[in-house]
């Protein structure tokens, strides 16, 4: 073989090594969950999940009925419903991250935090996260999912903006009941 | 030359032939029963009107009807179904069938006497009774949106017959 095809079929190895190494996804990627971003007031549905956040307010105390408590308050109103089976449908993953820091949702009030959903026919109701006092909290992004575990299933998405949210002085969880929106 | 090699492989590449596609049935036989084992998987298909015997029992007729009931969300209806068991030795044991959609995606629905509030009346079965070796009705209640029009399933398994289970069809 010439001595200029060998150099060419070498470097193109090189390059083409290159683009495999570029394109191989991350180890993770097998388990990776599917996200379905949407926003404030837009309807998400992922494989058995399905998702309306109607509005985020913030507030000094949260209340629900008899129950209530001063904190950092962020209270996320929402419609949820399962989309094809009842099989374990729970809303067990509900987070809000922050700076980088992921907070559960309060298990404090009544919510629909592992609320049970059904198949075509939304729930309505509140969740409530109690972040740090000294969090004066920007970007947020809200995570809902079935399991608490949210490798390989859909996660609905939705990214807030929670600087540009008043903060009352009280505000009251609207009860888990079926949706009447 | 090429000639001589396949021949003078011939037994090899055989076997080759032979023990690739019966290497990959078993795994996936294997992993596929132990699936099967615990899940309902191999459903046997009841037309409406009709029974069939399943886990020592007779299951059926079942029929359904949608009622409107008072108090649910709006937007949804109920369906009402009623499964006859008849135990032939012994009782049979099930939870409460679930209700599948037999067209679309195939969404299911379970029971739903608790989410309706229905007070408590022990001559009413949603699940089959462990104890009662004769014949008896389940009385079923299952909440669905209004765009599920059916036909439907009803689908029943007790765990010793899995993954065999009973998909009885109703038309309300």
């Amino acid at each position: 073989m010439r001595r200029w095809a060998t150099w060419a079929i070498g470097g193109a190895l090189i390059v083409a090594a290159w683009g495999v190494a570029l394109i191989t996804p991350p180890e993770d990627a097998f388990e990776r969950p599917f996200p379905v971003t949407v926003g404030v007031g837009e309807r998400g549905e992922g494989r058995n999940i399905a998702i309306t956040v109607h509005e985020v307010r913030r507030a000094e105390a949260a209340s629900a009925g008899e129950w209530t408590a001063e904190g950092n308050w962020v209270i996320i109103d929402l419609d949820a419903e399962a989309v094809i089976s009842e099989f374990g449908t729970l809303l067990s993953l509900a987070t809000l991250e922050v700076d980088g820091r992921t907070y559960a949702a309060s298990e404090r009030p009544d919510s629909l935090r592992r609320g049970s959903l059904s198949v075509g026919i939304p729930r309505s109701g509140s969740l409530a996260f109690e972040l740090p006092d000294d969090v004066d909290p920007a970007d947020a992004v809200l995570t809902l999912g079935l399991d608490s575990d949210p490798r390989l299933d859909s996660l609905i998405v939705v990214p807030i903006d929670l600087s540009e949210i008043d903060v009352e002085s009280d505000a009251e969880l609207q009860p888990s009941e079926w949706s009447t929106r | 030359m090429t000639h001589g090699w396949w021949r003078r492989n011939a037994a090899a590449l055989a076997a080759v032939v032979v023990l690739v596609p019966v290497t990959v049935g078993v795994i996936a036989a294997n992993e596929w029963s132990d699936w099967d084992l615990g899940h309902p998987t191999k459903a046997t298909t009841v037309d409406a009107g009709d029974s069939t015997i399943y886990g020592g029992a007779t299951i059926g007729p079942a029929s359904a009807e949608f009622t409107d009931d008072a108090g649910i969300p709006p937007g949804t209806r109920v369906v009402h179904a009623t499964v006859l068991i008849t135990p032939a030795d012994e009782p049979i044991s099930c939870l409460s069938p679930l209700l599948r959609e037999t067209g679309g995606a195939q969404r299911q629905w379970d029971e739903a006497s608790f989410e309706l509030d229905r007070d408590y009346d022990p001559s009413l079965k949603t699940s089959c009774d462990s104890e009662l070796p004769i014949r008896y009705s389940l009385t079923l209640d299952y909440l669905v949106p209004a765009d599920a029009t059916g036909p439907f399933a009803l689908e029943l398994s007790t765990g010793d017959a899995l993954p065999q289970f009973v998909r009885l069809v109703v038309e309300p």
